[in-house]
């Protein structure tokens, strides 16, 4: 009773004091609310952000454990270790002699074996598409759509010769140039088209050979895949989802094409433009006049009407033109000239600024969309890869491409969304190391055909292709490299293979489900041990093996707790100083208190008090405001303003939760930490003699 | 309540040198009494009065409260003495400036407990009533005037019912009107009942107001009546 009533007066006299002093009290206050909602508000946040980032790793490629080999000179980074993406990993030799082992452990649900690695994507040039689908009409024998090819190779000679005339002046080899000018205009006249018709070979072949290459060359383009089985890996992994094409079929070599990584590369460069000034415009609703990113983008978009034209034909180049004036005249944007070319046409057209972006947009993808071919590789073609293996050869291996697919909640992540998938048959082929099969496989093809003189140094040219695979040409993308499917079986690479190569052979790493996540750490070690017996291996978890991003969240959530830290430091340093003044200014008045009969520890008390009611009252605001922020944002979700987070958040917005633990652990932390740097100005003042009552200061 | 000192020196540390403050004084106080202790400036008056007041322990010598010698108790048992026993009422008045008179009469009440909030002010109200001050009982202390204050403080010394008094100049802040009010006052009390009062003074014109005074000089006793 007596110390609910000294309680009482203590609260009393410590509110009266704080609302006395209110400036220090508001001051002190603020600093430790700031502090709390920090905790509170980040801390769960980060929680939130872990949760989301958790599943979309685990759900799109990690699973819940990673096994790989122990040999490996990096550790595993599904999502890049940051540079290049081709961390030097060891292989696994044979997987059938670890996955019965591994399936054996009864926490473990799923195993999906994997590879790695980046090859090179052949794509030629413009002129090769042009000359490609031109030798079809021709094969065909069709006379309107050998017209209509004509048209588009003389409105793309038409180009080439005035970019000719233009090189005239800067070119050095004036000699050479005279010569290319001369083809030029001979495959451009009428003379020419009339003999292809009769004899097509001849001038295909001067086509492809002297007018091909003066198009120059794109630049190659580099593809990272994920070899595994294709079938196991859709069951398994619930992001992934087909978006356009279909599936890779069972027992087929083939690839899906990772959706973003065909928008980021595979895509017509205005489209390209286009589709990234939406995304910061009208998605994160930056604007074009003031975002200098956003404006840069602009300039460039504004130059990209050449990749439109060359795709048009004649015809479709007069359609266009008319649409387009119509167009701009409509939104009296175009000053008259009814005799302006396309070209200047789309020139004035490809000028966005924000008030007509939207509207250019939709009518780009409405009009000029469907005349273009958008992506340069579409479901139902094969390309060819170029990758340099392990044993030191250059090797093309072609794959049909069947389907794009993205990650559900990632499309627009760039780091979950960059991969390409493929079977392992084909990514070993890529990978191109001699496994103890196929040297098997080797000596008996020396026992038939009956060669010994095949040198080490050849083993693979002879084992996988029909001609030597050896490449010292530096200009290996000199010609066309998208090649049909004849090619590949005269290469004797079949597009199917047996079920049962997916479950043999060499893979680099595989992803393992399990039953029961808690029990994640002891799998971890347990499956570790257990395989090491076989074949020496880590076992790492998703966080682990996610790469740099797994850390992201931890490095941020040190970098807000180091933040957190400074504010509580300074609002402590605070509280300790100004109650240590308070001590000498009250000096009188605690000596008065003694006096009357107030003990020692009533005064430290009152101190105490005063520290543990502000920081609770501050810590409560903060923790109210972060409750508040909280639940606003679980309403309107919070946008994934950047690629990065994107992947953080496992989608285009965040929803945070209320969490708890920390609207209790947050203030808790609050006023214990200020209550403690009350201490030593309690004990202070504690020790004032009730003398310094009497004491007159003058 | 009896006082007695015997042969009591304080002596401060100052700097490298030591303050007589007291130099042996021998005195006793009984109960009932009204006595100031009067000499000039320096003299030792709240040296003496802290040390009746159990708020500082002698250098040597003993000073004793109803025969209890004050140097043998902790600072937590002479905190109680205190609380049971004295009231005080200081030159600065001492309020607790964030605390309305009537808290402040109330405070020495809640730190010794036992009474009802309803008793408490009870009492409150009657000392209030006492020196005159019912009406202003809800303001703030550092809303009135010097005389009224330490008026409260004369309450606030007497609301326990203490048995023994002590008031160091309590007259030096006031003007001489207020000065003789407050000591008239303390001197009814003491005549309608049985507390002692002690308090200290260098003006001639409160001195004369005593019954009994005792003239400091230097640290001595010089004359007593
Ligand atoms: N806490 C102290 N420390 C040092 N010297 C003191 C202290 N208190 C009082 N003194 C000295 O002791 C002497 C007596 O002081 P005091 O008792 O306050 O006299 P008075 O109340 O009569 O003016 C003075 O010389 C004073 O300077
Ligand atoms: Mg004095």
């Amino acid at each position: 009773m007596r110390i609910l009533s000294l309680l009482r007066i203590l609260s009393r006299l410590a509110l009266r004091d704080l609302w006395l002093r209110k400036i220090k009290t508001l001051g002190m206050g603020g600093i430790l609310a700031m502090g709390t909602f920090l905790i509170v508000f980040g801390l769960s946040l980060l929680e939130d952000i872990e949760g989301t980032m958790k599943n979309g790793i685990i759900q799109s490629v990690a699973g819940h454990l990673q096994l790989y080999s122990k040999n490996a000179k990096d550790s595993l980074a599904l999502f890049g270790g940051g540079f290049m993406g081709r961390e030097d990993l060891a292989e696994i030799p044979d997987y059938s002699k670890i996955l019965p082992s591994l399936l054996d452990h009864p926490n473990v649900a799923k195993v999906i074996p994997m590879g790695f690695e980046m090859a090179l994507l052949g794509r030629g040039n413009e002129s090769d598409e042009l000359f490609d689908s031109l030798r079809e009409a021709l094969t065909s024998g069709d006379t309107e759509e050998i017209r209509s090819r004509e048209e588009q190779v003389k409105f793309h000679l038409n180009f080439l010769s005035k970019e000719f005339e233009q090189g005239k002046k800067i070119t050095a080899d004036q000699k050479l140039l005279a010569q290319q000018t001369s083809w030029i205009a001979e495959a451009a006249s009428d003379r020419f088209w009339l003999d292809i018709r009769l004899g097509p070979e001849n001038k295909m072949q001067f086509l492809e050979t002297k007018i091909a290459p003066l198009s120059g060359e794109k630049s190659p383009v580099y593809l990272r895949y994920l070899g595994t089985d294709p079938q196991l890996f859709q069951n398994a992994f619930s992001k992934f989802k087909i978006v356009s094409g279909e599936m890779i079929p069972e027992g087929k070599r083939g690839m899906l094409l990772a959706s973003r990584f065909r928008e980021d590369f595979l895509k017509i460069l205005p489209a390209r433009k286009f589709d990234m000034i939406y995304r910061k415009k009208i998605e994160t609703g930056l604007s074009i006049a003031t975002d200098a990113e956003l404006k840069r983008i602009q300039r460039e978009l504004a130059l990209q009407h050449r990749p439109i034209l060359t795709h048009l034909d004649f015809y479709e180049t007069e359609r266009l033109r008319g649409e387009l004036v119509g167009y701009l005249e409509e939104r009296k944007e175009h000053p008259g000239g009814s005799s302006d070319s396309l070209e200047d046409l789309l020139k004035r057209f490809l000028v966005v600024d924000d008030s007509n972006f939207l509207s250019r947009y939709n009518w780009f993808y409405e009009h000029i969309a469907p005349l273009v071919r958008l992506y340069e590789i579409s479901p139902g073609q094969t390309i060819v890869l170029r990758s340099y293996t392990k044993s030191g050869y250059v090797k093309n291996v072609p794959v049909k491409v069947y389907g794009t697919y993205s990650f559900e909640g990632l499309e627009r992540s760039d780091i979950a969304g960059q991969f390409n998938i493929t079977d392992l048959v084909t990514f070993r082929e890529l990978y191109g190391l001699m496994t103890e099969e196929a040297l098997q496989e080797l000596t008996d093809i020396r026992k038939t055909v009956n060669t010994q003189e095949i040198a080490k140094e050849n083993i693979e040219a002879a084992l996988f292709e029909g001609e030597p695979v050896v490449s010292h040409e530096p200009d290996a993308f000199s010609s066309s490299t998208f090649v049909d499917p004849q090619i590949t079986a005269a290469k004797g690479l079949a597009e199917d293979y047996r079920p049962e190569a997916l479950r043999q052979g060499l893979i680099i790493n595989t992803a393992i489900f399990l039953r029961d996540e808690s029990k994640l750490v002891d799998t971890q070690k347990e499956l570790e041990k257990r395989i090491s017996d076989l074949v020496p291996v880590n076992v790492i978890d998703w966080k682990k093996a996610s790469g740099i991003v797994g850390q992201f969240i931890e490095i941020i959530r040190y970098v807000l707790l180091f933040g957190v830290s400074v504010i509580l430091l300074v609002a402590l340093i605070i509280i300790n100083n100004s109650m240590i003044v308070a001590t000498f200014e009250r000096t009188q008045e605690i000596g008065t208190m003694r006096a009357f009969g107030a003990q020692k520890g009533f005064i430290a008390g009152l101190f105490l008090i005063e520290a543990f009611l502000l920081s609770l009252f501050a810590s409560g605001v903060g923790t109210l405001a972060a409750w508040g922020a909280t639940v606003w944002l679980k309403s309107v979700g919070i946008p994934a303003v950047h690629d990065v987070l994107v992947f953080l958040f496992s989608g285009s917005r965040l929803f945070p939760n209320v969490n708890e633990t920390y609207m209790i652990a947050g203030p808790l932390i609050v006023v214990v930490l200020a209550s403690i740097s009350a201490l030593y100005p309690a004990l202070l003042a504690a020790s004032i003699p009730p003398a310094l009552a009497m004491q007159e200061n003058e | 309540m009896s006082v007695c000192l015997q042969n009591v020196t304080k002596t401060y540390p100052l700097g490298d040198s030591e303050v007589h403050a007291l130099k042996g004084i021998d005195l006793t106080i009984e109960a009932g009494e009204f006595v100031t202790v009067a000499g000039p400036s320096g003299c030792g008056k709240t040296t003496l009065l802290n040390l009746i007041g159990c708020m500082d322990v002698p250098s040597s010598g003993l000073v004793k409260i109803d025969d209890r010698d004050i140097s043998s108790l902790s600072d937590r048992e002479l905190t109680r003495l205190r609380r049971e026993n004295l009231g005080f009422i200081f030159q600065s008045f001492n309020l607790i400036p964030v605390l309305s008179c009537e808290q402040n009469v109330e405070f020495p009440l809640l730190l010794k407990g036992k009474l009802s909030a309803k008793e408490r002010m009870r009492r409150v109200h009657e000392l209030l009533e006492k020196v005159g001050l019912n009406e202003q009982s809800k303001q703030r202390a550092n809303a009135l005037s010097g005389g009224q204050r330490q008026r409260v403080a004369v309450a606030r010394a007497l609301v326990t019912h203490p048995r023994i008094v002590l008031a160091d100049e309590p007259t030096a802040n006031l003007d001489s009107e207020n000065g003789q009010k407050i000591i008239s006052l303390m001197r009814d009390i003491n005549e309608n009942g049985k507390t002692t009062f002690i308090f200290s003074s260098h003006d001639p014109s409160i001195i004369a107001l005593a019954r009994r005074v005792i003239r400091l000089k230097d640290g001595l006793i010089a004359s007593q009546t």
